[in-house]
Order: C-alpha cells, then sequence, then structure tokens
C-alpha cells in the first residue's frame, strides 16, 4: 500500500490539475476515434496542459487571498 | 533533436533528484558515520539501475502498439506537470523555494535525536534512512529516463544524461563535502517539467495516431507555448501576492 501510494505521489499532487488534464485527453481520444477531426483533437491536446495549469495556479492564488477561508 | 531532448532531460531531471539525496546521505554520514550511509545509497542506486534494465528493456521492444504509447504519454505528461506546476508556484512565491542546507540541518538534527534515543539501531538506521532518500528520489529518475527514452527510441542517450548527472553529482559531492546549494534546483525542475509536458503531449498525440502539423517541430510550438505561459502564469501570480500583502499591511 506505501508503494502505491508512492508512485502515486509521483504522478499525482494536485488531484484538480491532473483530472483536468486526464478529462481533456479523453474527451481528445473520444473525438479523434468517432469524427477524425484530427486537427480538433491536437487543439485539445495541446490546450489540455495550458487549462490544467491555469486552473492549478489559480486555485493556489485563491488560496492564498486574504479572508478566504479554504 | 530528440537524442538531445532525451539526454538534456534526463541529465537535468536525475541531477536536481542526486542532488537531493545527497543532501541526505551527508548528513547521515557526518552523524553516524560514512560505511552505512554509503552503502544504503550504493544499494539503492544499484536497485534503481536493475528498475530501468527489467522495465525499460521489455517497453522498448511494445512502445509501438498504441495503447502502449497512449499510456507512457499519459504518465509522462502527469509527470511532467507536476514538476511544471511546482516550479511555477515556487517562482511565484506562492510555494517556498526548496534549500538542501535547511534540509542538511534538519536531517542532521532528526540524526542526532534518534540518536540520543536507547532504542537507536545503529547502522541499520544509516543504511535504511540513505537507503529510502536515495530510492524515493531516484525513482522519479527512472521515471523520466524510461518514459523519455522509450518514447522517443533514444534509450541510450537517456541512460547516459542519467549516468553523467549521477557521476557527476557523486563527485562534486565527493570533493566539497556539503549540500549542493548553488545548483538552481527550481530552474531544473522547470525545464524538466516543461520538456516532459511536451513530449508528454506530443507522444499521447502519437499514440492516438493525431496528425501533428509538421510533425516532430510540433514539439517547437508545445514547449514554446508552456514557456509563455508560465510566463504569464508567475507575473500575474506574484502581482496578485503583492497586492494581497498591500491590503494586509
Amino acid at each position: 500500500m506505501k508503494v502505491l501510494k508512492a508512485l502515486w505521489g509521483l504522478i499525482v499532487d494536485d488531484g484538480r490539475m491532473a483530472a483536468i488534464l486526464v478529462l481533456n485527453l479523453v474527451g481528445a481520444s473520444l473525438i479523434f476515434k468517432l469524427t477524425h477531426f484530427g486537427a480538433v483533437a491536437v487543439l485539445m491536446i495541446w490546450m489540455g496542459p495550458v487549462i490544467s495549469l491555469v486552473v492549478a495556479v489559480e486555485h493556489q492564488l485563491r488560496r492564498k487571498k486574504p479572508g478566504d477561508p479554504s | 533533436m530528440l537524442q538531445w531532448y532525451s539526454g538534456l532531460s534526463s541529465l537535468l531531471g536525475t541531477g536536481v533528484e542526486l542532488v537531493e539525496a545527497l543532501t541526505i546521505i551527508l548528513a547521515v554520514g557526518v552523524v553516524r558515520g560514512w560505511k552505512g550511509a554509503l552503502t544504503g545509497a550504493v544499494t539503492a542506486v544499484g536497485v534503481l539501475g536493475a528498475l530501468v534494465v527489467i522495465i525499460g528493456a521489455p517497453l522498448v521492444n511494445i512502445i509501438q502498439i498504441p495503447w502502449v504509447a497512449l499510456f507512457v504519454g499519459i504518465i509522462m505528461l502527469l509527470f511532467g506537470i507536476r514538476w511544471l506546476r511546482k516550479s511555477i508556484l515556487r517562482y511565484s512565491g506562492l510555494k517556498s523555494l526548496h534549500h538542501e542546507e535547511e534540509s542538511y540541518q534538519e536531517e542532521v538534527e532528526r540524526q542526532r535525536r534518534i540518536l540520543s534515543l536507547p532504542s537507536d539501531r545503529g547502522g541499520r538506521v544509516a543504511f535504511a534512512t540513505t537507503f529510502g532518500a536515495t530510492f524515493l528520489e531516484g525513482l522519479e529518475a527512472v521515471f523520466i529516463v524510461i518514459t523519455i527514452g522509450t518514447s522517443s527510441h533514444t534509450m541510450t542517450d537517456a541512460v547516459a544524461g542519467a549516468v553523467t548527472a549521477t557521476i557527476a553529482t557523486v563527485v562534486v559531492g565527493f570533493l566539497l563535502r556539503r549540500p549542493l546549494t548553488k545548483v538552481p534546483e527550481n530552474t531544473m525542475k522547470f525545464i524538466v517539467g516543461i520538456m516532459l509536458t511536451s513530449f508528454g503531449a506530443y507522444w499521447f498525440g502519437e499514440g492516438l495516431l493525431v496528425p501533428w502539423p509538421q510533425k516532430d517541430l510540433s514539439l517547437v510550438y508545445l514547449v514554446a507555448s508552456l514557456l509563455v505561459l508560465s510566463w504569464i502564469l508567475v507575473l500575474r501570480a506574484r502581482a496578485q501576492l503583492a497586492r494581497f500583502h498591500q491590503t494586509i499591511s
């Protein structure tokens, strides 16, 4: 269990960021497999890391905001 | 292009992890003696080397299977973006920077506390501490070497980068015998984070068989967009933090 936890910690330390990224990749895969719109899939794969990073950093900023109870 | 991409990310990634492990080894060695400390570290390096051979060698042969490529791409992407996020938070002041000197002093204090306990088990603690630290830090380096080495078909370059970083850290650590505080760890993590995130995204697309515009050159666009985004995020976070501090004062 400890080993699994350590391995999991190596790839995920912000669940929100990882979830957004993976959902985006799943979405890109589905769109490509169902519609064969390669350009849309490429754009989604490209934007996945961008969106998840923005959300992760903004979340940390909100936590630092004075008066924020979270 | 992929050879240096793979070699450089392995070199920097392994280097930054081993610098952190070296700090613990030095602290344990100074307090408890070098025999147990070095045996633990060398054993961990041996186990990590074996892991590269056991996992990496078969993976080289099946990396062309699309679902394997997709899996490796996701792992590389998640691992890389984790380092990238951490570096951005550190650059912007949202997370404190890692200081080797502080880690060294903390570990020295911890070892002295354990040494004074009647239940202290002597050399076994030294072995277990340095083995655990080197193994956990090195495991991240193994992740980098295996994922980028197999996916870009540059396993030799990735291993060469990791071995070079290991030798350099051991030699410098042996000569200085103190924590390597001058190594720009956050910058190294940032560069590796950008490289792995870009290549992870690219490789995921390859596994999916999507048509990347300009093939391998798409990596340049991915790297450039992540660099620009990181710069914007750091500037924005710094400005927001400064405003928060003004509000408080």
